[in-house]
């Protein structure tokens, strides 16, 4: 009952209907609803195989499903991947997508939309402004290197950092654009235990500033630390969803998923 | 009518041959644009055999046959598999087999020149059909292609090495981890996939003079066929093979023959265009 | 030491004008390969594009400039065609309709007489500033121009890739999900790069037709595409500067072999069979061992994963 009350209070910014897809036999992701509340954090948990990752690509038009997808008010599914991301919504990859040939700084200079000098004729037009634009852009991709540790590192080809410097790539990557839902794919897997500590805190810092995180962890206690919501995923349904609390009290939640952990 | 049996022919080869280009495509992930020159080569290596050493053109034939195996065996243990084991990238690949593509092609030229050939036979009175006629190499053609067609078939969904090349073409990653003998069951598509090409190739010089640039302009009308038809799906391939081989000849009817050619490419443009995934269905 | 100098200018003349024609050329590839990762194998296509488009127009009373740059802009729009149904798709299918393409035009200039002469081909067009240039210096002249004309693309295109635009078709070239999900419309980018790179053949085409003052449809041949191919990842794709020192490695190297043609055992079409096969081993052997060419920029390419 609270939840409907809920819903009056706050905006939910993502809203998904019935989500559905199937490979051959495998129903990866199998009838899934779900609300997500404007500047609230959720974790997307479950085992192996569950259909997290699936329900992203459903989600940031990766992968064609059925069902129902609504962000910020729009229908989304049926758009192409860039157009969802135009509307204020960014995915990280589970597994890092570094483009290798292109050095550090230049993957994160890459991100900011609406770049003045992404036009063609405006390289020859508007120099000076894309040379404003460019110092800014520049400006912010040092102070988010420094922040994730990798400053030292913008020089250097993507493809010559280490697997858990690409992880840690790819997430400022996606930090470079201000989002309104910002969906991360296991954030903390392969990070060392203090970056991962500070990166939970910039994410609640910027929750307070009012953007939406979705994220995907399999690290129990640092993910029910930061959600105000947990959604437990199990073979392409979902299982429970309710307060990082109430979700570790529930025993078919502990049975299938955290019984393994103790 | 005639258009109707000549392109029936042609058909028959373009599927052969498809198929195993659409095998290799799946299994191996990239468009082998070399596929097209074994095919001619197999046709020179048997009007070789069969002119300059004298033998009766059917052992010409196996002898042919084993021979562009052996060199697709060969391609793979010095290019292929060393290139996998690199972790090189599909647009490399396809660089390299349009790079094998010119050395085959120009081989040929340089051994047996630019003009055309062909195997010592008699010239056999062809039947008389409705009004056309159809030679003993033509039926030959059809019959020979057909029946390999169903081998294929046979071998694919019944024998273990079968299986294992679909589960390959599903999943490369998985079917490494299932514990499958990836680098094996690579080389024997390899095998089945040129051995189909050559059968193709040296069926072709019967029908057609044999020329160097035979197979590359077999190329476009084989990833039409395979378009058509959905990649990953032979039999969307054979029936794509056949519409192919018909449009073709009947296109001759209306236009030059030496548009032929056109007509795969404005068939493949415009499946491209409206249905990409084919229009029998198949893999993206 | 004059008399050296006499016999070896038009020779060296001959081998830059030829060698900036073909960096032109190929720099239009690199810019589709080298920075986005597009595979065209009929790049050939708009060089005769744009060189018929261009004096076949001169030939029927337009003026050579309009002529020139409707063949630009013709080669363009035909590489605007061709993206259309590929460039959403895998990068094979562009492969496989650009060589397609090449392939069918080359029959269509071959056989459409009443527009192309067919294989008598076409000669008497107009050159750009021939009456007022005197004959002995046209060829230096028109090399002057030429390389002005590199200077102006190479440039140009410099400026380009080095730009927020450059580094979007970088991205494409290196994982087209990461502009996906950032937001750029990645097909548009694709679009726009055949475009360019293709208004760019057309360009060296209509270059190509003045200099040789004398075309027909073997001009176009597919091996072009591939010289322009071997060009660029000689020179280390992704590299402009290496693209320009790869025109004139390349055309050093074919003037070279002229000369050893005397003393080897081949038959004329042998020796084009040879030069195709070297060609192709050389392309088979630097993406197997030199992806990122000779003068590749650092390790750009070479990074496998
Ligand atoms: N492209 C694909 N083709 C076939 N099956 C797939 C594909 N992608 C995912 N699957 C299957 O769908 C199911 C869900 O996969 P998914 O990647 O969404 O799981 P996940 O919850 O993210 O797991 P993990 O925690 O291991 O990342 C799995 O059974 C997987 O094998
Ligand atoms: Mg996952």
């Amino acid at each position: 009952m609270h939840y409907l009350t809920d819903q009056v209070v706050k905006l939910d910014i993502l809203s998904v209907r019935n989500l559905k897809k199937h490979f051959g036999g495998v129903k990866a992701v199998d009838g899934c609803s779900l609300k997500i509340d404007a500047g609230t954090v959720v974790g997307l948990i479950g085992p192996n195989g569950a259909g997290k990752t699936t329900m992203f690509k459903l989600i940031s038009g990766f992968e064609g499903g059925s069902g129902e997808i609504m962000f910020k008010g729009r229908r989304i599914d049926k758009l192409p991947p860039f157009k969802i991301a135009r509307c204020g919504m960014v995915r990280t990859f589970q597994i890092p997508h570094a483009l290798t040939k292109m050095t550090v700084l230049e993957n994160l200079m890459l991100a900011p939309n609406i770049q003045c000098g992404e036009q063609i004729w405006n390289i020859w037009l508007r120099r000076k402004k894309i040379k404003e634009q460019e110092k800014l852009i520049k400006d912010k991709s040092q102070k988010i290197l420094e922040f994730f540790e990798i400053l030292h590192l913008e020089d250097e080809y993507a493809g010559a950092l280490s697997g858990g410097q690409k992880k840690l790539l790819e997430m400022a990557r996606a930090m470079m654009i201000d989002p309104s839902l910002m969906m991360l794919d296991e954030p903390f897997a392969g990070v060392n235990p203090t970056l991962a500590r500070k990166i939970s805190g910039y994410i609640e810092e910027l929750r307070e500033s009012g953007m939406t995180f979705l994220i995907i962890e399999h690290d129990i206690p640092a993910i029910t630390k930061i959600s105000d919501k947990i959604i437990v995923m199990n073979e392409g349904k979902i299982m429970a969803e309710g307060v990082p609390e109430e979700i570790k009290q529930r025993q078919d939640v502990l049975d299938v998923y955290l019984g393994g952990e103790g | 009518m005639q258009l109707i049996i000549n392109g029936l022919v042609i058909g028959s080869i373009i599927a052969l041959t498809a198929i195993g280009l659409s095998m290799i495509y799946k299994t191996l992930n990239f468009v082998n644009f070399a596929h097209g020159d074994f095919v001619a080569f197999a046709a020179y290596i048997a009007f070789f055999v069969n002119t300059s050493l004298g033998v009766h053109l059917a052992p010409a034939f196996l002898i042919s046959i084993l021979a562009t195996i052996l060199l697709g065996v060969f391609m793979e243990k010095v290019v292929w598999l060393p290139m996998r084991r690199k972790n090189a990238t599909r647009t490399t690949l396809i660089i390299i087999s349009i790079g094998l593509a010119l050395v085959l092609r120009n081989i040929l030229i340089f051994v047996w020149g630019g003009g055309t050939k062909n195997y010592n036979i008699p010239v056999r009175q062809g039947f008389s059909f409705f009004g056309a006629t159809i030679t003993p190499n033509q039926i030959l053609v059809i019959i020979t292609a057909f029946l390999l067609m169903f081998l294929l078939h046979y071998l694919l969904s019944r024998t273990k090495i079968g299986k294992a090349m679909r589960a390959l073409s599903d999943n490369i990653d998985l079917a490494r981890i299932s514990g499958i003998d990836v680098d094996k069951v690579v080389l024997w598509t390899w095998v089945i996939g040129l051995g189909l090409a050559a059968t193709g190739g040296v069926l072709y010089g019967l029908v057609t003079a044999i020329r160097p640039s035979m197979g590359w302009y077999l190329l476009l009308p084989m990833f039409a066929a395979i378009i058509l038809g959905g990649i990953g799906n032979p039999y969307g391939t054979i029936a794509g093979g056949m519409i192919i081989g018909l449009s073709q000849e009947l296109s001759t009817a209306v236009l030059p023959t030496e548009y032929k050619f056109a007509v795969s490419f404005v068939v493949m443009t415009a499946v491209l265009l409206v249905k990409p995934e084919g229009i029998f269905g198949g893999a993206k | 030491m004059i008399e050296y100098i006499d016999m070896i200018l038009p020779y060296l003349t001959t081998i830059l004008l030829v060698s900036s024609i073909y960096a032109i050329f190929a720099l239009g590839l690199n810019l589709e390969w080298g920075f986005t990762g597009l595979i065209n194998f009929g790049h050939v296509a708009f060089l005769a594009i744009g060189a018929y488009t261009t004096v076949m127009l001169n030939m029927s009373g337009y003026s050579l400039i309009l002529s020139v740059i409707a063949g630009i802009a013709l080669a363009g729009f035909f590489g605007f065609l061709l993206g259309i149904p590929t460039l959403r798709l895998r990068e094979d299918y562009l492969a496989i309709v650009t060589i397609g393409f090449s392939e069918v035009l080359r029959f269509i200039l071959l056989n459409e007489e009443w527009l192309t002469r067919g294989s008598f081909g076409i000669h008497g067009f107009e050159r750009p500033f021939q009456d007022v240039i005197p004959y002995q210096y046209y060829n230096i002249f028109l090399l002057l121009l030429f390389v002005a004309i590199l200077g102006i693309i190479y440039f140009s295109l410099e400026k380009l890739i080095h730009s927020p635009y450059g580094r979007v078709l970088k991205s494409i070239r290196e994982d087209e999900s990461v502009p996906s999900a950032l937001g750029k419309n990645v097909f548009s980018y694709k679009l726009q790069s055949l475009i360019i790179g293709s208004a760019i053949a057309g360009l060296a085409g209509a270059m190509l037709a003045f200099y040789l003052q004398y075309i027909n449809p073997f001009t176009f041949k597919p091996i072009e595409t591939f010289n322009a191919w071997i060009i660029v990842i000689l020179g280390g794709t992704a590299s402009n500067k290496g693209t320009v020192v790869g025109a004139l490695i390349l055309w050093t190297f074919f003037s070279g072999t002229r000369f050893i043609e005397e003393y080897v055992p081949f038959e004329s079409h042998q020796m084009g069979a040879f030069r195709m096969i070297i060609i192709g081993l050389l392309l088979m052997l630097l993406m197997m061992h030199k992806p990122e060419g000779i003068f590749g920029e650092r390790e750009e390419l070479a990074l496998s994963d």
